[in-house]
């Protein structure tokens, strides 16, 4: 399977994402996605199954050119040592995105404030 | 004496079609009833419109006359006027002012009107010439504010009791109903025939070689002196009306008072939100920055946790390896025993006994295979070193303390601004209480204006100080003119124009020692007479005189003749009072009174008072007041018999007010 050019969020993401990173101050929708993308990363990387996500999410809903995604250093080092062997990355980054998004809201409907959910990395 | 005898008024402000107040002739009260907004002062705007053909608003400026035109008669295209029957002097008078609208016009600015005005003695109009010397003589404008006042002129009489107040303006008017101008201008008048002597004078000692250098400087030096004058008079009329401007801007500012300081405080809290605000806008771009970077913070955990990963698959390696090289070197030093030492020696590390057996069993042990350390165990443990290296070398800044700052920061900042919002608008609920009909705009322009006013003031008082010095050194120069002139004079005609200059000026002296003499003894009578009416109507009875200074100033006084500082606004009220009765009493010219909503501030024993005493004030008195200002019982307890009429007014619709 070759990897995208283009990574588009599903609907439902896009509205969390868009709603959240106005109400939290993001300077735009990509900064909250790519907190996503972080936080599902260290919190639940475990319990992603990536094949089954990609295929599971849709993506009608916003979309981004591989190229505006930041690609410093440091993802690029921790993608290597997290996923050696993979070979399509900005489908990765798609289902950690919309992953996290959607794990943000289900916590933040369970009570836990969202600058709680940021400054408690360690916990999930 | 001048008495109204009825009034129609014919679609002006509130009032449509034509509506009347008859006056009784009798001497008395008349009590105008109507609550605010249905047309009391319009009433006495009228009044005033009829008899000198301009209309004031609350602070004392000029309003335009089309304003005041019905608006419904404005949408029916019909015409404004006031006819006011008179009694003056056994002589019965009809003043009439009407406004015509111009074909085409809208009606709405003085332009679209042609105001028309006449005055009929008996059955004939007089000239307009004969008209206006009757207004001027019954009742001059310049006096008006004796006979038709408000809260507004009356607050003017009460700055007589502050002091540092300029009281120019009521002093001229003091001057004015009091009749002093007639003095002043008999002494303009003495001037003149004293200048004529002079001119005699100058003119004998210009003509003699002698003398005719002296009396050109004289003629040159009177000449200036009546130049400055000139200049001096211009100066006093523009200052006259820069402390009339003044002083509606001193009540202004004392009406507005209350409003200007919440309007600051309003000002203040709309400051501290703007600024924390914007202190949020600034925390909001920290913030912004921080969540930037923020995924990369989070990725913290991640690569802790996979340097831990690998620490330990590198670890597991390191043992593999150890184990290999520990194989090796043993196998090594065996070897050795069994090459040098096939028949057995002693351990040469710990000198035990190697025998045959022990020989036979390292031989079998040296034949079993070697441990190999694998090439791909030794590439794995080098690429865990590096990658261990890699992510220990990535600097990950986290920023989760300085958001937790920005986020309180910002959670505190909105909570004060929160309070700050509850507290403006608590402000601005106080400030609507108030309710001013002027702008905001207009009222917070007072301040500079008053500045602008005074500084005003103060250069037209240095230039008239300035040019009366300048006189004074020149009449000084002129004296010694003459003086020399005496002294080398060798002709009948200088000896006899000069006697008759000196005896013309002495008599000028005398006149204004007169005059000085005159207004004394009148402002003595005044003073008397304003506190027996003061005395009359005050509960206070340590309250035993008023004083009156030079300027109008009034003091109230105990029976120890000490003065009564920081007076209640009513006492300051019924001192204005006494002094307008004071004034009428010695007025030359009498009229009708009309006092509007004046009793706003008097408690309510001395109101019953001050209506008893009413009927003193002038022979007509027409109250305009609204029924919780005056109780209508306790005003007819106190007139009893001297209430001639009482006339109610009857709002029909906002713009149709009916006199009943």
């Amino acid at each position: 399977m070759s990897d995208l050019t283009n990574i588009g969020i599903s609907f439902e993401a896009s509205e969390i994402a868009k709603e959240l990173s106005e109400r939290y101050y993001f300077r735009d929708v990509l900064s909250f996605l790519q907190f996503a993308m972080s936080y599902a990363l260290s919190k639940h990387l475990n319990e992603i199954d990536f094949e089954t996500l990609d295929s599971e999410y849709e993506s009608s809903g916003l979309h981004y050119n591989v190229g505006s995604i930041k690609k410093s250093s440091l993802i690029i080092t921790v993608f290597n040592s997290v996923f050696p062997d993979c070979k399509t990355p900005y489908r990765y980054i798609r289902v950690l995105m919309i992953y996290g998004t959607f794990k943000i809201k289900e916590r933040m409907e369970a009570g836990t404030d969202f600058w709680e959910i940021l400054s408690a990395k360690r916990n999930s | 004496m001048l008495r109204f005898k009825k009034l129609e008024i014919t679609n002006f402000g509130p009032y449509q079609s034509t509506q009347v107040v008859d006056f009784p002739s009798d001497d008395g009260v008349v009590i105008i009833w109507g609550f605010n907004g249905f047309g009391k002062t319009t009433i006495m705007r009228a009044i005033r419109y009829a008899l000198w053909g301009n209309i004031v608003d609350e602070h004392g400026y000029d309003d335009t006359i089309a304003s005041y035109v019905n608006y419904e008669a404005v949408e029916r295209g019909e015409n404004m006027s006031v006819v006011l029957y008179l009694e003056y002097d056994g002589s019965e008078y009809i003043l009439t002012r009407s406004l015509e609208r111009r074909k085409g016009t809208p009606g709405t600015s003085d332009a679209d009107y042609a105001f028309e005005v006449f005055l009929q003695k008996g059955s004939d109009i007089v000239s307009p010439t004969e008209r206006d010397h009757f207004l001027k003589s019954a009742i001059p404008e310049g006096i008006s504010r004796f006979y038709l006042f408000d809260g507004e002129v009356l607050q003017q009489y009460e700055n007589l009791l502050k002091s540092g107040n300029d009281n120019t303006l009521i002093k001229d008017s003091i001057e004015d109903i009091l009749g002093l101008p007639i003095l002043e201008n008999s002494k303009d008048n003495m001037s003149i025939i004293r200048k004529e002597y002079s001119d005699a004078f100058n003119k004998v000692t210009t003509s003699d070689s002698r003398t005719k250098q002296a009396g050109e400087k004289i003629a040159k030096l009177e000449e200036k002196n009546e130049e400055i004058n000139k200049s001096v008079e211009g100066l006093k009329k523009e200052l006259g009306k820069a402390v009339e401007e003044l002083g509606v801007v001193d009540t202004q500012l004392e009406n507005t008072e209350s409003y200007r300081n919440i309007t600051s405080e309003i000002k203040s809290c709309e400051k501290m939100i703007s600024d924390w605000e914007e202190s949020v806008e600034k925390e909001i771009d920290t913030i912004r920055d921080k969540l930037d970077g923020l995924w990369e913070a989070n990725l913290k955990a991640v690569v802790d946790e996979q340097i831990n990963r690998k620490e330990k698959e590198k670890s597991d390696l390191s043992s593999t390896i150890s184990e290999i090289a520990e194989d090796k070197i043993i196998r090594g030093i065996l070897s050795k025993i069994v090459t040098e030492h096939p028949s057995g020696c002693n351990c040469p590390i710990c000198n035990a006994v190697i025998d045959d057996n022990a020989i036979s069993h390292i031989k079998e042990m040296l034949n079993s295979k070697a441990l190999q350390i694998d090439s791909d165990v030794q590439k794995r443990y080098s690429q865990l070193e590096a990658e261990i290296v890699i992510l220990k070398s990535l600097k990950i800044e986290d920023h989760t303390e300085i958001l937790k700052l920005s986020i309180n920061t910002i959670e505190r900042l909105k909570t004060k601004i929160q309070l700050k919002n509850l507290e403006k608008e608590r402000w601005e609920k106080e400030r609507r209480k108030i309710g001013l009909d002027s702008d905001e705009q207009t009222i917070e322009g007072l301040i500079p204006k008053h500045d602008i006013l005074t500084e005003l003031i103060k250069t037209y008082r240095d230039g008239i100080n300035d040019a009366q010095r300048e006189i004074d050194e020149n009449k000084k120069a002129i004296e010694k003119l003459r003086n020399q002139i005496k002294k080398n004079q060798s002709n009948t005609a200088l000896e006899v124009a000069q006697n008759e200059l000196e005896r013309c000026q002495d008599i000028c002296d005398l006149f204004d020692e007169a005059i000085e003499k005159f207004k004394l003894d009148l402002k003595n009578n005044v003073q008397r007479d304003a506190t027996e009416y003061f005395t009359s109507v005050a509960h206070n009875t340590d309250y035993k005189q008023l004083s009156i200074n030079e300027e109008y100033g009034l003091e109230i006084l105990t029976s120890n003749g000490v003065k009564v500082p920081h007076r209640s606004s009513g006492y300051v009220q019924v001192v204005a009072i006494s002094l307008i009765a004071a004034l009428h009493k010695n007025a030359p010219i009498s009229g009708p009174i009309v006092m509007d909503s004046t009793f706003q501030r008097i408690d309510p024993r001395h109101k019953s008072n001050i209506l008893s005493s009413l009927p003193s004030l002038g022979r007509q008195v027409i109250v305009l007041a609204y029924p919780e200002e005056i109780q209508e019982t306790v005003a007819r307890n106190a007139l009893k018999g001297k209430l001639r009429k009482e006339v109610t007014l009857e709002q029909i619709s906002s713009f149709n007010t009916i006199i009943k």
